[in-house]
């Protein structure tokens, strides 16, 4: 019997020690922390997260709205659809790369709407201003992430009642000027909640943003933000409305100055991904040189100096090659812009074009043609035609907004003259007006929106 | 009486009251020897029947049994043998029993529970049992790949053919869509690990992301290839949850139970093996041969020009993959010893080198099992087993930087010398970032595993009498192993500089702790009527997995190889924990002299992995066979009609429960950010219920056996990994949700057509399965996306149905994509292009042997089943293609056109991988004793065989073995079978001397 007892004692002892089943995860912080029970500090964090968000994917952004409106290449000879996708298509919901310009910012507009029922719940856990400082930046960046939507998906539309039951219906397709009204909306919700922020952000605010770090200079960018929403709609009068409050100033000092993505080689920082020194993917097009004007003495307009370089021998893929590699991106340390003064003062040179200020636009043209290209001032006369004002117009964002954020493709397909960019292999390739939604998008929608068919291109 | 053997309780009071014989007893002695052979058989099991009491054979075959007076009735078991029941008059106390040869296994013992088994004739499951003679025959990578084309039901695959294994088991087809796939693997008791940890190469490789390590795109290696295959005794696989629901949640993609060899008393026995071979690369694909300076400029730009020359061909598949590397394995072992101590113990070494230059995986392990009676009730049994395993595996794979070897070799024309030039340069190719020359040379990526797998195991018999036996059995174990892995690409790479940070230095710490702790009651119950016996058990296991790994990379070298001395460095650290506590019960009923068998059980399982880990999920199982003996005399034998049912679990894997957040830097400060998986805090194990239902039937005066089950699973509760629209804003979301059903039909056969002198025995499987989704409370949704093949979950559909995209000129009215298309303009709309379930997979063995030679020769293959053959994309966009100039009736070159259609056409490399393989042949002879004796060879036997693997593929799939599926580790269970850039397959050859004495 003693055996026996002991037998059962020694089980006992073994699986007292079986110890605690409820783990938690080391891995990463729950979302519980913002959603369940917020607080004010993983609310902040979660703000400062946005900006991570926002730079998430800003290469493949910037890279492929690039091929699009053929400012760049992408010659990665280990993934050729990067190439042919984008330059012969037909785009496909099915297709590669079709989630650029949304995924990323639909994550970045959840995550900003549970910052804003996190900033209910934590109540006076954090200070009324404070809550007003963080809703106004991450509307303001909600906005901007639906601004890159719908630059990418123009006629077609979006979503825009995003906030709901994830595993419920999808938010449905709204047409375009519905995504307009949303971002002004937003904007304009944004500035309210800034004027009221006090005089502090309660997050660390990103270098990118230094000259924003404050309500009253967040809103500089919120109205830089709301200029270029209006610009697209051809809203010109309130372009300049929000231009006069936002961050423009002519000083050929301040032309580069504005928000952009921080990035950085610090462990666990992002480096900057559009960083490509030996060209292996990432290429320019080979137009870039070619189309760059002339300065008075024979040398090619700085900024075509500055932001390409020539490669030897040229890179060869598909049909497609050049000689040109990007030197926009010089480190993995280097910023990106969001928006610029430069950006700005084109913005302003046209608004005021098409509200009758020609004068004061030329001017505003040759600021940056001058002090960004070193170029002669302007041929453009108050007489010039629209035509000869746009294509100036759109000479000057071409070189000032290189690489950045797509600029010539939506600028070129604003003013209808995306026939006009060049094919490397004119009977094979395409140019695409814009991107259909992704085939996720597609799949638990029924009957499908006209988003979800393919674009043949022109 | 049978309700008084059920639960704990009344087992004790069993004890407590058991009866004792008062009966006269008496001494029967004899000898067992082989029939025909007349070899003594050392180590056989005699018992009375109807009683508890046996014995077993000495050495010389002798034995002695206590038996009661009057008529008894032996019955001798012995593995290898067909069990014999010899009548034993009352007058009669001297027995010769002669035991004929199992061929057909009939005999052997098949687990049912965890600590009990039955004879293959009454076990109601089919169970496939594999053992050391068929298990050892070729050297392979790993256990698992030994196992291929031997359990029927089992589809084992290779990820790739890279030394040191990385392979994919599923057991009767699907089980989840994505929960984990791996079955669960218990050797001697202990719940071992078969985590794949992938070595860190997308820091160099970028094939996904840019994170250090990515498991779907580095094919890591399974860690089960850690277990040295010789040592084992016999693997015995359970296939669906009928058999399986004593494992209860983590038993629903089958259970492989391992029991490695042991020691038997005796003199020292000493066995020696000694093996060389080679390998060989065993499909090429090729190269174009540019005709024309015109073409290669084409291609390559001007530059072509310097190298190129009319008839200048490099092979480079042949410059980087046809080593014809050394093999060898040397393994001893020893073993023997007397009635209360026996020993096992072995060592071993085997270098694999790789057809890649300086690839290779290098083995040494050592064992020692040890049995000790402790007085008369009691014995202890300890296992251990040390493993050291070194490898490099190279750079294969998906990659995005032109790095990986295969990737630059479909980039590289065949006139361009990737060879090292005289000065110890090599020419830097202009149109790809790397020389995979330089890089094979170069690259390092090194695992280096140690491993030890212990196992204590206590049999106390607390009752042993002719009535009642009762036994506790207490097996406690771990699986502790360490991991390293260092990534090392020097800055001299022609790669190294494209990130502007030349030199990456990356290794990688792994530490798995796996403890078992496993207690078992057993009472057994034969009444003296011997009218039936029951046995009873009773158990409680507790069980504890803690995977932890932390990497550091280095980028931009600073004149040293450590990642220390780097520009920028990355961390990444991941840490596992799982604890699980589950008991059973279990009843055996034998009846109708053994001619019935019941079996029920129960089991709880409780799981810090589930959403609410304080609940207990249970799985109850029921089976029941009966045989029929000689059914019709001289044709058909026995015939067993069995049925079983049962329900396991698959459990949640860690993440499952948790929506963890992002955290990442940006510009010195800290940030939350969305995942893209949202977690379910409710989650739940999967669920499988399992029916079996089958039929077993000797042939032939036990020269056949046919077996035929037929099974049909129910998994509800799927833990879905849904696809959410991206406007969510998140990506995928886990929940447990639908319903699966598979059928499936499994038939084995074995036939000895011959014996005696020369001998022939059959094997032969077939297997099939049919998934069905019958329920999702979900709209549909894709795994992957249709222009590379995606699988579409869709109720009333097979989860395994394919969609790829096609063309078609529009407009199409049915067609959402193409209701608008231009009249004749060509639309792109996904349909349904196959499907990746196979139709069936089959195989065959053959054993010949004739006086001391014996030959065995293995095919298996499979009909139906998808996989895109990327490797062979990629020569074709690198225009180098070995037909890329075939010109097609449309007058375009046939490498042209299909770049042109692929990203629209899905079919173009997605294809049929139906099969046929020539996997496994040996030819052995045992030398004659006058010969060893003449050649002054030590020992009692020496034998010398050739053997051979994976010698020959039938096959219409162009692009490398249809095995691959370089994206197959992780931890979905359904995926797109997809090859790219795999280590490429070869085919092995061994030469092996054993000798014993």
């Amino acid at each position: 019997m003693n055996t026996r007892i002991t037998a059962i004692a020694l089980i006992a002892v073994a699986f007292s020690a079986c110890g605690d089943f409820e783990i938690v995860d080391p891995n990463g912080p729950s979302i519980d922390a913002l959603e369940k029970a917020p607080t004010a500090s993983a609310l902040s964090l979660a703000t400062q997260g946005l900006f991570i968000q926002a730079r998430a994917t800003v290469n493949t952004y910037a890279g492929f709205a690039g091929i699009y409106g053929r400012e760049t290449y992408n010659l990665d000879p280990s993934e050729v659809r990067n190439l042919l996708s984008y330059i012969v298509g037909p785009l496909e919901p099915g297709g590669f790369g079709i989630d650029m310009g949304w995924t990323n910012e639909y994550r970045l507009m959840r995550q900003g709407n549970i910052i804003l029922a996190g900033l209910e719940a934590v109540g006076e856990g954090m200070s009324e201003p404070n809550r007003h400082g963080i809703r106004g930046v991450v509307k303001t960046l909600q906005a901007n992430a639906l601004l890159n939507v719908i630059r990418v998906r123009d006629d077609i539309g979006a979503a825009i009642d995003v906030d709901r039951d994830r595993s419920g219906e999808p938010a449905p397709i709204v047409d375009k000027a519905a995504v307009y009204a949303r971002i002004t909306q937003l904007l304009d919700e944004a500035r309210t909640h800034l004027a009221a922020a006090g005089t502090t952000l309660p997050f660390t605010v990103p270098s990118g943003f230094a000259s924003y770090n404050t309500p009253a200079n967040f809103i500089k960018f919120n109205r830089a933000i709301h200029a270029r929403a209006n610009l697209y709609q051809g809203k010109y009068a309130d372009v300049l409305t929000s231009i006069g409050l936002s961050f423009i100033s002519t000083a050929a000092a301040n032309l580069q100055a504005g928000a952009y993505h921080t990035f950085s080689t610090t462990a666990g920082d992002a480096s900057n991904p559009a960083y490509d020194p030996t060209a292996r993917a990432w290429a320019a097009h080979p137009s870039f040189l070619v189309d760059a004007q002339r300065r008075a003495d024979g040398s090619v307009d700085l900024r075509a100096q500055k932001k390409v370089a020539v490669i030897s021998p040229p890179r060869i893929l598909q049909g497609v090659s050049t000689n040109l590699r990007g030197t926009v991106y010089n480190s993995a340390n280097d910023p990106m812009p969001i928006i610029k003064n430069e950006d700005l003062v084109l913005m302003r040179a046209e608004a005021q074009w098409f509200t009758g200020a020609k004068a004061a636009a030329i001017a505003d043209l040759d600021v940056v043609r001058v002090n960004s290209g070193g170029l002669p001032a302007s041929t453009l006369t108050t007489g010039s035609s629209d035509a000869d004002f746009v294509t100036a117009l759109l000479y000057e964002r071409r070189y000032s907004l290189f690489w950045e954020y797509g600029h010539r493709w939506v600028d070129m397909r604003r003013f209808n003259r995306l026939a006009q960019l060049p094919k490397a292999v004119p009977d094979r390739d395409r140019i695409f007006p814009y991107v259909p939604l992704p085939v996720d998008e597609c799949t638990p929608r029924n009957p499908q929106p006209a988003g979800c068919r393919q674009v043949n291109g022109i | 009486m049978l309700h008084r053997h059920v639960g704990l309780a009344a087992l004790l009071l069993c004890v407590l009251i058991s009866p004792t014989s008062a009966q006269q007893r008496r001494t029967i002695t004899g000898r067992v020897v082989e029939e025909g052979s007349g070899r003594l058989v050392w180590g056989a099991q005699l018992q009375v029947k109807g009683t508890n009491t046996g014995a077993l054979t000495r050495e010389d075959g002798t034995f002695a049994v206590n038996a009661p007076a009057g008529p008894v009735t032996l019955v001798v078991v012995m593995i290898g043998y067909k069990r014999v029941e010899i009548p034993v008059p009352a007058a009669t106390n001297e027995v010769q029993i002669s035991l004929a040869t199992d061929v057909l296994n009939l005999s052997e013992i098949v687990v049912t529970g965890q600590a009990t088994g039955v004879q293959r004739r009454n076990l109601a499951n089919a169970v496939s049992k594999v053992n050391s003679s068929e298990l050892a025959k070729a050297p392979t990578a790993s256990l698992q790949e030994s196992l291929m084309g031997k359990v029927v039901g089992a589809q084992i695959y290779s990820n790739s053919g890279a030394p040191g294994g990385g392979m994919r088991v599923r057991m009767r087809g699907l089980t989840s869509i994505n929960g984990g796939a791996s079955p669960l693997y218990v050797i001697d008791g202990v719940v071992v690990s078969d985590v794949a940890v992938p070595p860190g190469t997308n820091i160099v490789t970028r094939a996904s992301g840019s994170g250090i390590a990515v498991a779907s795109q580095e094919t890591p290696v399974n860690r089960i290839a850690d277990l040295n295959p010789y040592d084992i005794e016999s693997v015995e696989v359970l296939k669906g949850a009928a058999a399986s629901a004593i494992y209860g949640s983590k038993a629903s993609n089958g259970v492989i139970i391992i029991t490695t060899k042991r020691g038997r008393p005796g003199s020292t026995s000493y066995s020696i093996r000694q093996g060389f071979g080679t390998a060989q690369i065993s499909y090429k694909h090729g190269a174009r041969r540019f005709t024309t300076l015109a073409d290669a400029v084409e291609q390559f730009g001007p530059l072509a020009e310097q190298h190129w020359a009319p008839n200048k061909f490099f092979d480079h598949e042949d410059e980087l993959f046809s080593e014809t590397p050394l093999r060898y394995e040397s393994a001893i072992t020893v073993s023997g010893g007397t009635d209360r101590t026996r020993y096992y113990a072995s060592a071993g070494t085997k270098h694999e080198g790789g057809i890649a230059k300086n690839t290779f995986s290098d083995k040494q392990d050592v064992r020692l099992n040890l049995d000790q009676q402790i007085g008369d009730r009691m014995t202890a049994r300890l296992n251990m087993e040390g493993v050291r395993s070194l490898s490099d595996r190279g750079l294969f794979n998906n990659d995005n930087t032109g790095t990986s070897l295969y990737y630059a070799v479909t980039k590289i024309p065949s006139f361009f010398d990737i060879r090292k030039q005289s000065d110890g340069s090599y020419l830097a190719p202009w149109f790809v970032a790397s020389n995979p020359m330089q890089t094979a040379e170069l690259f390092e990526n090194r695992e280096h595993v140690w491993r030890s797998i212990v196992s204590a195991n206590l049999t106390y018999d607390f009752i042993r009498n002719d009535v009642h036996t009762l036994k506790l059995m207490s097996t406690s174990g771990a699986d502790v192993f360490h991991q390293k892995n260092i990534v090392y690409s020097p800055p001299e790479l022609f790669f190294e500089d494209d990130d502007g940070y030349p030199g990456t230095s990356g290794e990688s710490f792994t530490q798995n702790v796996s403890l078992t702790v496993n207690t078992n009651l057993v009472h057994s119950f034969k009444p003296a009527s011997g009218a039936y016996s029951a046995t009873s058990s009773v158990g409680v296991q507790f069980e504890s997995r803690e995977l932890d790994v932390s990497r550091v990379v280095g980028r931009g070298l600073l004149g040293a190889r450590n990642f220390d001395v780097a520009s920028v460095q990355t961390t990444d650290a991941a840490w596992e924990k799982v604890r699980d506590l589950g008991f059973f019960l279990q009843e055996e009923v034998l009846a109708f002299d053994e001619r019935l068998m019941l079996t029920a059980g129960l089991r709880g399982d409780r799981s810090s992995a589930n959403g609410d880990p304080e609940k207990y999920y249970y799985y109850p199982k029921a089976s029941a066979s009966y045989r029929f003996p000689q059914v019709a005399a001289g044709r058909i034998g026995e015939v067993k009609l069995r049925a079983a049912f049962g329900q396991s679990g698959n459990q949640p894997l860690f993440e499952h429960k948790y929506t963890r957040l992002t955290t990442g830097i940006i510009a010195g400060a800290g940030g939350f950010t969305l995942p893209g998986d949202a977690g379910q805090p409710e989650i739940v194990p999967e669920r499988q219920k399992e029916i079996e239902v089958g039929l077993d039937a000797t042939f032939f005066d036990d020269r056949g056996t046919l077996e035929v089950t037929a099974y049909q699973k129910t998994i509800s509760d799927l833990l879905l990994r849904r696809t959410l629209a991206p406007t969510s804003g998140f990506g995928t979301e886990f929940f447990n949700g639908g319903e699966m059903r598979v059928r499936g039909l499994e038939v084995g056969s074995t036939i000895a057509p011959l014996r005696g002198a020369f001998q022939w025995i059959a094997r032969a499987g077939l297997s099939l399965n049919r998934p069905v989704i019958t329920k999702l409370p979900v709209p549909a949704f894709l795994i992957s996306a249709p222009t590379t093949g995606a699988l579409r979950i869709e109720e009333g559909v097979a989860p395994t149905t394919l969609w790829g995209n096609d063309t078609i000129r529009g407009p199409q009215a049915d067609i959402p994509q193409c209701t608008t298309t231009a009249p004749g303009a060509i639309c792109v709309y996904p349909r349904k292009i196959g499907d990746t379930n196979p139709a069936y997979v089959a195989s065959l063995s053959n054993e010949f042997s004739i006086g001391r030679f014996r030959v065995s020769i293995l095919v298996d293959g499979q009909k139906g089943g998808m996989q895109s053959a990327g490797t062979w994309r990629h020569f074709d966009l690198g225009k180098n293609t070995v037909d890329y100039d075939e010109v097609l009736p449309n007058g375009s070159k046939a490498g042209a056109d299909r770049v042109t259609w692929y990203r629209n056409v899905t079919s173009v490399y997605m294809q049929d991988i139906s099969f046929l393989k020539l996997r496994e042949w040996t030819v052995g002879c045992e030398l004659s004793p006058s010969l060893m004796e003449r050649l002054r060879l030590p020992g009692s036997s020496t034998r010398l065989s050739f053997s051979g693997r994976e010698l020959y593929t039938w096959t219409n799939y162009r692009g490398g073995d249809p095995e691959y599926n370089t994206f197959s580790a992780g931890t979905a269970s359904l995926q797109v079978n997809r090859e790219l850039m795999a280590y490429p397959p070869s085919r092995s050859f061994w030469f092996h001397v054993d000798i014993s004495f």
